[in-house]
């Protein structure tokens, strides 16, 4: 049979993975009874998937499993009770009225719309400003990220839950992405700079 | 919804540890097929499980409880991966070698096996997520695209490069 009527690759992994309805597979598999290019090609993408098979995971040791669920709840408390204490940092005024003072001496030294540090930097910041959800919120800039970074869910969610932790997100960006968080990170760290200048707080 | 994720999603706190077994060591599985590194994946599933913890008032059942916890894993394993790839600059260390191989190479470590583990540690980090949870976990595409946060048709995709690039390593000849 001529090249010209040989199955896409696409279609002979669909054939090999068994995505195919059974029609399509009696036509292939008529096909390649008449086709060497085409039965070469199935033997080869079978062999690599045979090899890939055999490729193990390494088994922990049994102890692991035995403490996994007792781990992960000693873990779980561990990460409520450092939450909590940073929750106190920032209820401590003039810690959170300086970190703002810092902020927005940063924000006035560079161009509103230029990335002018890098988002690993900017994250600092933003955790040890404490962004808290409220602010973010308020500054409607949640509702932008919404829309720029599409459907992702659990990554909206990051973002909304666990606002001082916004690296997790970061991770999925593009660098066209990554910039155009950078600024509306900057613009949130302004709005609340502007937050607390409002509530007489402070500079 | 399953009688473990309706629970789940109403909220029952005494669920959690049934989760955490019925689910550990698919994600295990699934961390260390993404990480390539045993260490990395015994952590991470882990963590993973913290996060599902953190998150539980977030799953609303829309998808199933496992699709749900797959997509957290698989975030999180890449998200690792790429802070990884900004520590250590060269794109090999994940892309490539950051899975470490058996101490003495010897002859139980067959010449097949180093073949294996150099193609998966080859693929791009999502094609190895998609492919396993494809070929591995014997998920649906739709199930796949549900938990690498993509569309059935990108998952595909996603799917049909990581089996051409194990054709091509690992399939000896056969291309047209």
């Amino acid at each position: 049979m001529s090249a010209r009527n040989c199955i896409s690759e696409d279609r002979l992994i669909d054939f090999v993975d068994g995505e195919v309805t059974p029609e399509e597979a009696a036509s292939i598999q008529a096909h390649l009874e008449e086709c060497p290019a085409c039965g070469a090609a199935v033997e080869s993408l079978r062999r690599a998937l045979g090899a890939a098979a055999s490729d193990r995971v390494p088994e922990p040791e049994p102890a692991y499993w035995a403490y996994f669920a007792g781990n992960v709840r000693s873990r779980v408390a561990s990460r409520a009770e450092s939450k909590k204490r940073r929750f106190r940092l920032v209820l401590i005024p003039g810690l959170a009225t300086a970190a703002a003072c810092v902020l927005l001496v940063a924000v006035l030294m560079r161009g509103p719309m230029e990335p002018a540090r890098d988002l690993e930097s900017i994250i600092t910041d933003l955790n040890t400003a404490a962004v808290t959800e409220e602010v973010l919120l308020e500054s409607g800039v949640d509702a932008l990220l919404l829309g720029e970074i599409g459907t992702d869910a659990v990554l909206l969610d990051d973002y909304l839950t666990e606002t001082g932790e916004v690296g997790e997100m970061v991770g999925e960006l593009n660098e066209e992405e990554e910039i155009d968080l950078i600024n509306k990170l900057n613009s949130i760290m302004e709005l609340r700079s502007g937050f607390d200048s409002d509530a007489g707080k402070g500079c | 919804m399953d009688e473990l994720s309706t629970r789940f999603a109403s909220g029952d706190e005494t669920v959690f540890d049934e989760v955490v077994n019925t689910y550990s060591r698919r994600i295990y599985e699934l961390c260390y097929r993404i990480l390539r590194n045993e260490e990395e994946a015994r952590d991470m599933a882990q963590e993973v499980f913290v996060r599902v913890y953190e998150k539980r008032g977030k799953f609303g059942g829309r998808s199933s409880l496992y699709t749900w916890i797959y997509r957290i894993a698989t975030n999180m394993c890449l998200t690792r991966l790429k802070k990884i790839k900004v520590q250590t600059v060269p794109l090999e260390a994940v892309e490539g070698t950051l899975e470490a191989r058996p101490e003495s190479d010897g002859p139980d470590y067959s010449r097949l096996e180093a073949a294996v583990k150099d193609a998966m540690a080859g693929l791009p980090p999502r094609q190895r997520a998609v492919f396993a949870m494809r070929f591995f976990d014997k998920l649906s595409f739709k199930e796949v695209a549900e938990a690498s946060g993509t569309t059935v048709g990108a998952a595909k995709a996603n799917y049909h490069h990581a089996v051409k690039h194990l054709r091509n390593t690992l399939g000896e000849g056969g291309q047209r």
